[in-house]
């Protein structure tokens, strides 16, 4: 019984999760704030999918 | 073009260049608090290559069925069961290790070289490709906070020692420097970040060099 | 214990940063600017707060009743990511100028190691309600005085003649070396 609980809430959250990423992924951005850059050019990660996505916005203009 | 240069540099050039640690930045939280002897810098590196391998193994098996949209929650998911699973694990084999890295090994899901690698690497390549990556990634890690440990505790303590991570009992413990002459404050928060910024100005440095002799070479 | 004992060695005396290591990561990417340090500041004390309070009743009133202590770390991750998604959903909808500021720097938030560190710690210390509330401000507002001071720093060291290998990162280091060794000295303070 103690599994299925353990079971339930990992299942539970996931889904509350999931749900709210692709609900916070449809709403749309706030006018004037499309093309946002975040100031993080002294961090070494150059793989972080923040950094990606930013600097794509700027090399394709409007993807 | 970076293949090329990557094949012709090695494994040790690359190891040093494309060090995740001093030369990327990533994992530094943990790099800095576990560093302070080698025993736990050894545990806490096989700790992260076992789950960089198992996290990408995992990742690039199912990178064809995620659905684009929610990749990084199942991410997220993999890496912290895998995570739950090693630190029960070593809570109930290595309990002084353990004892010691202390909330460290939980901070595994979020050190940035294993979400990093998943979502760079793994989910863009096949399994045994990925594998590798994790365990070259995992090693590159577990070198530079071995180096790192091994000077602060030479320096702090000025005594070299190396325990059984599943009895606590010393291996051996040999004095280097004698007890007058040891600097206290390499062991503490100062000792550390100094000791980080010296290594990565190294790695910086052996980074302009090389790139300088490419374009001398051209 | 004393709830203003509890936030001055929180802010201060076991600065998350110089004293505990974590949050590196954020600190030495953002930390370039005052004004991206005070935004990213400002985000992660609203993710720590009401992440780390969530993740304190889930912990009080399902997990540790139901004997799943083992299931801290999956769920409090889990809620930590899901709240950084509602966040930023709410932001968009309700204060876009809210977002203009803070927006870019919540997903970052999610794998940043101080949110999971002080959902864990609050557990750990079996801290009660109250404090659990006071140690979820205190750590982050620890964490935005060292961004800040530390973007002040770095702001001025532009343009000054750092040797190349040092330049950037390593540089940083070297002043957060300085600075943990100043911040020694408020020790005794409680």
């Amino acid at each position: 019984m103690k599994y299925l609980y353990a079971v339930l809430i990992a299942v539970a959250l996931i889904s509350l999760y999931g749900w709210l990423y692709i609900q916070n992924h449809k709403t749309p951005v706030p006018e004037g704030c499309e093309s946002l850059k975040p100031d993080c050019g002294a961090c070494g990660i150059k793989n972080c999918s923040v950094r990606k996505k930013y600097e794509g916005v700027t090399d394709h203009g409007n993807s | 073009m970076s293949e090329n240069k990557e094949k012709k540099l090695g494994f040790g050039s690359q190891l040093i260049i494309e060090n995740p640690v001093f030369g990327l930045y990533l994992g530094i939280c943990s790099t800095l608090a576990i560093s302070t002897n080698i025993n736990n810098a050894i545990g806490m590196g096989i700790a992260v290559t076992i789950v960089l391998i198992l996290s990408n193994i995992l990742v690039s098996s199912v990178r064809n069925i995620t659905p684009d949209d929610i990749h990084i929650p199942v991410y997220i998911v993999i890496i912290a069961t895998l995570v739950t699973i090693v630190e029960m694990t070593m809570q109930a084999f290595t309990p002084d290790l353990y004892g010691a890295l202390g909330e460290f090994i939980a901070l595994i899901v979020v050190n940035c070289i294993i979400l990093g690698r998943a979502e760079a690497y793994a989910s863009l390549n096949p399994v045994g490709a990925s594998a590798k990556d994790g365990l070259m990634m995992g090693i590159s890690y577990t070198v530079s906070l071995f180096v790192m440990s091994l000077i602060r505790q030479i320096l702090g303590t000025g005594v070299l020692s190396l325990s059984n991570p599943l009895t606590g009992a010393e291996i051996f413990a040999v004095r280097l420097i004698p007890e007058s002459f040891v600097l206290s404050f390499m062991t503490t928060q100062t000792g550390a970040f100094l000791t980080f910024a010296v290594l990565a100005a190294a790695c910086a440095a052996y980074k302009n060099k090389v790139t300088a002799d490419d374009k001398g070479g051209k | 214990m004393n709830l203003l004992t509890l936030f001055l060695s929180a802010t201060l005396i076991n600065n998350i940063i110089l004293a505990k290591f974590i949050g590196m990561c954020p600190f030495m990417g953002v930390s370039t600017r005052v004004k991206s340090a005070v935004g990213m500041g400002l985000a992660v004390i609203f993710v720590i707060f009401g992440a780390s309070v969530l993740s304190w009743l889930l912990y009080q009133f399902v997990l540790a009743p139901l004997g799943l202590d083992y299931m801290k770390l999956i769920c409090f991750i889990l809620l930590i990511a899901a709240f950084v998604q509602f966040t930023e959903m709410f932001i968009k909808k309700n204060s876009p100028s809210l977002y203009k500021s803070l927006g870019i720097y919540l997903p970052l938030i999610t794998t940043n190691c101080a949110v999971l560190h002080v959902a864990l710690d609050n557990v750990a210390q079996g801290y009660n309600f109250i404090e659990t509330c006071v140690n979820s401000i205190a750590v982050p507002v620890g964490f935005m005085l060292m961004l800040v001071i530390f973007a002040t720093i770095r702001e001025r060291l532009e343009g000054n003649d750092v040797p190349a290998a040092f330049e950037g990162n390593p540089i940083a280091f070297i002043i957060a070396a300085i600075m943990a060794l100043a911040f020694t000295a408020l020790n005794g303070l409680v």
